[in-house]
């Protein structure tokens, strides 16, 4: 009954003063989408070439060369004036400068020389300029091989290993390890959801003197902070909710539907993710209540909780970029097991209940702790101690 | 009733309260005298059960604070030094959440909630956000909280604090009604006014233990002053070697 009513308080206090709630919702929202825009961009950068143009000075002078690029979809389109400002000006992403003496050097089997510029703080120029020196290099070799023929000679004797590189991941695959990324903006949304809630129910009531008035209530301190819990829940479950309809949302564009991605985010996918990260964010909001608690004022409380937001993302980073492997027992460790149980559903894999149930029943026992120790706390004399006195 | 029963308290190394006794009589208005640092708060707290004594006991109609403090809170009304409003929730929801907190039946609520607001000028501002009161509206506010669940004992600490004539005037009125109506009401006050208009006991606290208790006219006798000012001062000054 008081705890219900806390609750009810809460939220509409929290529905009336928006600020702590949208910092949470926000993070819903934008977290996916930053990952969106990160995929779309790797897919656009990292996929094929097709033909291009670049920038050229004296290509005139090496019509073989020039041929022999356009076979390969490339043309040179002449730019007149300062090569270097061009590039600086991204005119062109990249240019080929053909040396006035390259024909008669060429002539007299001498190394004729071409300069490449491009703009390494640019990713189209990288791409346009590594393409270009590739082909410049299968041309020196060709010629090369031509002339030591015309000698005598057989090419194989001075090139006694012949590197062949051959790359055969597809755009999907580059964009599937960016998307890897994904459980780590759902897992965030868990904790980042019910933060500002959390430190302005707990520290900020502190602050502004009326946790006094509540105690003054006969109502038990595990009634207070079960309906402050509630409310700080409320609101990470529904940004998880948002941070889910979101990521659905975001891979539902055309692009990336055309990716093929290998892994994927379908509704019963996030259904099974939502059943996933309710127990977290259950718990993750009782830790932070009671993390809060220890605060005096509300910015004391958000620096507190704001390093909180850490722990989620260390092991998703470690596990992302494979500095670690997943084992047994980290299946059912709150947060990694989480992670590790968002990874499986968005690969298409359907993790084993006794997993997914021993990991929501071990979150649970860890939030129901949290609430337990904030709850003790607020029997203290210490917490009716206000910033500065 | 309210009745403290030779209380001590000590936070680290520093004794806050050292021995303190005295009794609040049903139908009566006693007054807490004293300095900063006399102990005031800390022998309030013991009362509403927020500081738990290191010896000794308190009782709120018999029942002791400190074994059933859910029990004798629910038999106490008290305005604390500090507001502590909801900026975000009107005058009329914070009567409603003090009355969801207190466990008044919902069959009484809406009535007594009319009643209260009416009664300390409140009516008016029933649908106004707390955020948008002035001091003095707080306070009524914070009377008519306290007073919801018509308790039978209550606890006013500082409470014309920062008044305006008026307002403070209004607070004082409703003070005197309670204690007509049978309650027994605390104030803690530095206002010695106040304690002449208000009080017909006085407890006088010093260096965490009470120092002298009786009627105002006794305590003038007691020192041999003319006005309670006076006398305060003179007890004050005695305890602390100042005279």
């Amino acid at each position: 009954m008081g705890a219900m009513a806390v609750a009810r308080k809460e939220w509409r206090e929290i529905v009336r003063d928006r600020r702590s709630l949208y910092s949470g919702l926000f993070f819903g929202v934008w977290g996916p989408l930053v990952m969106g825009i990160a995929l779309l961009a790797t897919s656009r950068h990292q996929g094929e070439l097709g033909a291009i143009e670049i920038g050229g000075q004296g290509a005139s002078q090496a019509p073989a060369l020039a041929a022999f690029l356009a076979a390969r979809d490339v043309s040179i389109v002449e730019i007149a004036g300062d090569p270097a400002a061009a590039i600086r000006d991204r005119r062109t992403p990249a240019l080929l400068i053909v040396d006035a003496d390259y024909a008669e050097r060429f002539a007299q089997s001498r190394p004729a020389t071409v300069t490449v510029l491009h703009d390494s703080s640019w990713t189209e120029s990288n791409r346009h300029a590594a393409h270009l020196k590739s082909l410049l290099a299968d041309y020196s070799r060709a010629i090369g091989d031509t002339r030591l023929v015309l000698r005598g000679v057989a090419p194989a004797a001075i090139a006694p290993v012949r590197v062949i590189e051959r790359d055969y991941a597809t755009a999907a695959d580059r964009s599937g390890r960016a998307l890897a990324t994904m459980p780590i903006f759902i897992l965030l949304a868990a904790f980042i959801g019910g933060m500002s809630v959390a430190a302005d129910v707990s520290a900020g009531e502190r602050e502004r003197g009326s946790l006094e008035s509540l105690l003054l209530h006969p109502v038990s301190r595990a009634a207070i902070i079960t309906g402050k819990w509630l409310a700080i829940s409320a609101a990470a479950v529904a940004t998880v909710v948002l941070a889910l309809v979101t990521s659905y949302a975001v891979m539902q564009h055309p692009r990336l539907q055309q990716l093929d991605l290998p892994i994927g985010l379908g509704v019963t996918d996030a259904v099974l993710m939502l059943a996933a990260l309710t127990p977290l964010a259950l718990a993750a909001s009782a830790v932070q209540l009671l993390i809060a608690f220890q605060a005096r004022t509300y910015k004391e409380a958000q620096t507190k909780l704001s390093m909180m937001i850490f722990l989620p993302m260390i092991p998703g980073f470690l596990f992302a970029f494979g500095s670690i492997a997943p084992s047994a027992w980290m299946g059912f460790a709150p947060m990694i097991g989480q992670h590790m149980l968002l990874t499986d559903v968005v690969r298409g894999e359907v993790p084993p209940a006794s997993r997914f149930i021993g990991l929501t029943v071990l979150t649970l026992i860890a939030g129901a702790i949290a609430c337990r120790a904030a709850a003790r706390q607020l029997d203290r004399e210490t917490v009716l101690r206000r910033a500065g006195g | 009733m309210i009745t403290v029963t030779d209380i001590r308290k000590a936070f680290g190394k520093t004794a806050a309260v050292k021995g303190v006794s005295f009794e609040v009589p049903n139908g009566s208005i006693t007054a807490l005298l004293g300095p900063n640092g006399a102990g005031k708060t800390t022998t309030i707290r013991s009362i509403t059960g927020l500081v738990r004594p290191d010896t000794g006991r308190v009782d709120v109609d018999g029942i002791q604070v400190a074994a059933q403090p859910i029990a004798a809170r629910a038999r106490l009304g008290v305005v604390p030094e500090h507001i502590g409003v909801y900026d975000h929730l009107t005058v009329r929801e914070h009567l409603e959440y003090s009355a969801d907190l207190q466990g008044v039946a919902a069959a009484m609520r809406h009535a007594r909630i009319e009643r209260l607001l009416e009664q300390l000028g409140l009516g008016s501002l029933a649908s106004r956000l707390a955020g948008s009161l002035s001091l003095g509206e707080r306070r009524r506010l914070a009377v008519a909280r306290a007073l919801v669940h018509e308790p039978a004992n209550l606890v006013f600490d500082e409470p014309t604090n920062g008044l305006d004539v008026i307002s403070a005037r209004e607070v004082r009125r409703e003070i005197t009604r309670l204690a007509a109506s049978g309650c027994a009401i605390l104030v803690s006050t530095h206002v010695m006014p106040e304690v002449v208009a208000l009080c017909n006991r006085v407890v006088v606290m010093a260096a965490g233990a009470v120092i002298a208790t009786g009627t105002p006219g006794e305590l003038l006798q007691q020192t041999g002053r003319a006005t309670l000012e006076d006398a305060f001062v003179h007890m004050i000054g005695s305890e602390e070697g100042l005279n």
